[in-house]
């Protein structure tokens, strides 16, 4: 976090505070020579150069030999931008001889009425100069105005004592200043009791410390620096840069369409989830399944393995042994046989010898009779393996 | 471009991270939805991945069918081989049903048969290199004795692709 900077400019001297935050506050200051904008900004740089401070903000406060007010009857509140700055170098030029000269500044959002004059190449000078050594102007507010902001002072006259100088801000219940004075004292003369007997009100408030009297103004006012940051009452020359309350409508509608956005994103793919996702038609899908149990039994259908029955039955027989009769029937898993042999010792032979093949299972003789010449003709009967059998149901083929 | 500065100023840092994560959303919003149109005008039946898996993997097993406009010569090669194999074939039924799904057919063939066991065996060893979509539905053989030759029937499914 950068640290902040206090610039502030008197009538007769200039001072620096920087080392805000955890830092240590260094303060010097340094009369002006010649008071003129030029000594103004040579004494600026002497004392930045010799504090050399880091990344900072800078808050610059201008007393009431450099800093003008002048509070304002708006006719209308709802002047449009141009009309206010036309209104307010019209009011000016009654009380300043160069209007073209000074930076005028009305109040965009808090004291509403009240205006500000500073000299255009004061505020230039500044702000080059602080720049040119990394720094960051934040703030350039009148002197009374900065105290203001941190004494919050209601329905009473504010004075801002300043040296050979003092400055009277006349405020209503709300804060708003009614009217804005700034005079030289005359010798001797107090300036409380002055604002006191100024009439406008009974009741004045002094802003800042009263102590350190021996100091410059500008050292007193490193007292009234607000601990939090300032509270602009809109005649920052600078800070009239940042959001104004104007703005907060662009940013609310800024979060407005994030949260739209963000709504949005989140909802309408679960809302898409939810309805019904364009899908293959019912049909489709169904012809598809009946596709694949048509090829799953025409494919269990071929690899039954019809061409080891028919070689076992045919070829791997005892030699003793023949087949007379050959009966296979893979849609019922069933096959039967009949053997022609010496004897029911071949017949189990060749049980023994075809079960051994793996291709069948159960078979046992259920029958025989004997030829002409004697020999036993046996018949065989048992199950087939390796056939689906609701393969055949599959793959059997529908009504065209 | 001042003018822009001036606005980017104003909004500040939080409006401009906030404007930008809004028009982000929105632009990944608008980019799925024409990516979700885009494929519902490309394929509107929405194929599932599922089911273009089991259309490739229907495919693929079709291939490997002879087509059924060579039902003609699957028949002739089929009596060619059992010539060759000495086993003769006296005459044949042929009756052809379309399978569940449309993709297939099968011919149902009634053959009677007349040759030695070594004649049958070859024949068999024949169709199994030559027609590999042929599966045998049933088969009836008899002989009176062991010195004489089979005959009887055999009864073949024969399956063909029917789509191109």
């Amino acid at each position: 976090m950068s640290e902040r900077l206090l610039i502030a400019i008197d009538g007769s001297h200039v001072g620096v505070l920087c080392g805000g935050g955890r830092g240590t506050p260094r303060w010097r200051f340094e009369p002006l020579v010649g008071g003129n904008i030029d000594s103004v900004l040579d004494a600026v740089a002497t004392l930045l150069d010799a504090l050399q401070p880091g990344p900072a903000t800078a808050i610059v406060w201008l007393g009431s030999a450099w800093a003008r007010l002048l509070c304002l009857d708006w006719p209308d509140s709802a002047l449009g931008r141009d009309e206010r700055t036309a209104l307010l170098q019209h009011h000016w030029s009654a009380v300043l001889p160069d209007v073209a000269a000074w930076q005028l500044r009305v109040a965009e959002r808090g004291a509403q009425r009240l205006s500000a004059a500073v000299p255009g190449a004061l505020v230039d000078g500044l702000q080059h100069a602080l720049t040119q050594r990394g720094l960051r102007p934040a703030s350039l507010l009148p002197a009374i105005c900065g105290a203001l902001a941190a004494a919050d002072v209601r329905d009473a006259t504010a004075l801002l004592d300043e040296g050979d100088r003092a400055t009277l801000l006349r405020l209503d219940a709300r804060g708003e200043p009614l009217a804005a004075i700034s005079r030289r004292k005359r010798d001797g003369e107090e300036a409380l009791r002055w604002a006191t007997e100024a009439g406008w009100n009974g009741r004045a408030a002094r802003l800042g410390a009263a102590a350190g009297a021996d100091l410059p103004p500008c050292a007193r006012w490193t007292a009234m620096v607000p601990a939090a940051n300032e509270r602009f009452i809109g005649l920052d020359a600078w800070a009239s840069e940042r959001p104004r309350r104007r703005d907060w409508l662009w940013l609310g509608s800024g979060a407005a369409a994030l949260a739209m956005a963000g709504a949005a994103t989140v909802l309408l793919p679960a809302a898409t989830d939810s309805a019904p996702a364009p899908r293959i038609s019912e049909s489709r899908m169904a012809l598809v399944a009946q596709q694949t149990r048509a090829l799953n039994g025409v494919t269990s259908r071929l690899e039954t393995p019809w061409q080891a029955w028919l070689r076992d039955c045919l070829l791997e027989l005892p030699a003793e042994s023949g087949v007379l009769q050959l009966d296979i029937d893979p849609q019922q898993r069933r096959i039967k046989l009949v053997l022609d042999t010496a004897d029911f010792a071949a017949v189990e032979a060749v049980i023994a010898r075809l079960e051994a093949s793996g291709h069948f299972a159960g078979l046992r003789s259920t029958g025989h009779d004997r030829d002409s010449a004697g020999r036993l003709r046996a018949v065989v009967e048992g199950g087939l393996l390796g056939v689906d059998a609701e393969a055949f149901s599959t793959a059997a083929g529908v009504a065209p | 471009m001042t003018g822009l500065r001036f606005e980017l100023h104003r909004l500040g840092w939080l409006g401009v991270a906030l404007c930008l994560m809004a028009g982000l959303m929105v632009a990944g919003l608008v980019a799925s939805h024409l990516e979700a149109r885009r494929l519902a005008t490309v394929a509107p039946d929405d194929p599932t991945a599922a089911y273009a898996a089991r259309a490739r993997e229907i495919a693929t097993l079709l291939a490997h069918f002879p087509a059924a406009d060579s039902r003609e010569r699957q028949v002739a090669d089929l009596l060619d081989a059992a010539t060759a194999s000495r086993l003769e074939v006296v005459g044949g039924r042929y009756r052809q049903t379309p399978l569940e799904g449309r993709v297939l057919s099968r011919i149902e063939m009634t053959l009677p048969v007349a040759g030695d066991r070594l004649a049958v065996l070859r024949w068999v060893d024949a169709l199994a290199a030559q027609l590999p979509a042929l599966s045998l539905s049933r088969i009836s053989l008899n002989r009176a004795a062991v010195s004489e030759p089979f005959s009887g029937d055999v009864r073949l499914d024969l399956f063909l692709r029917d789509v191109p």
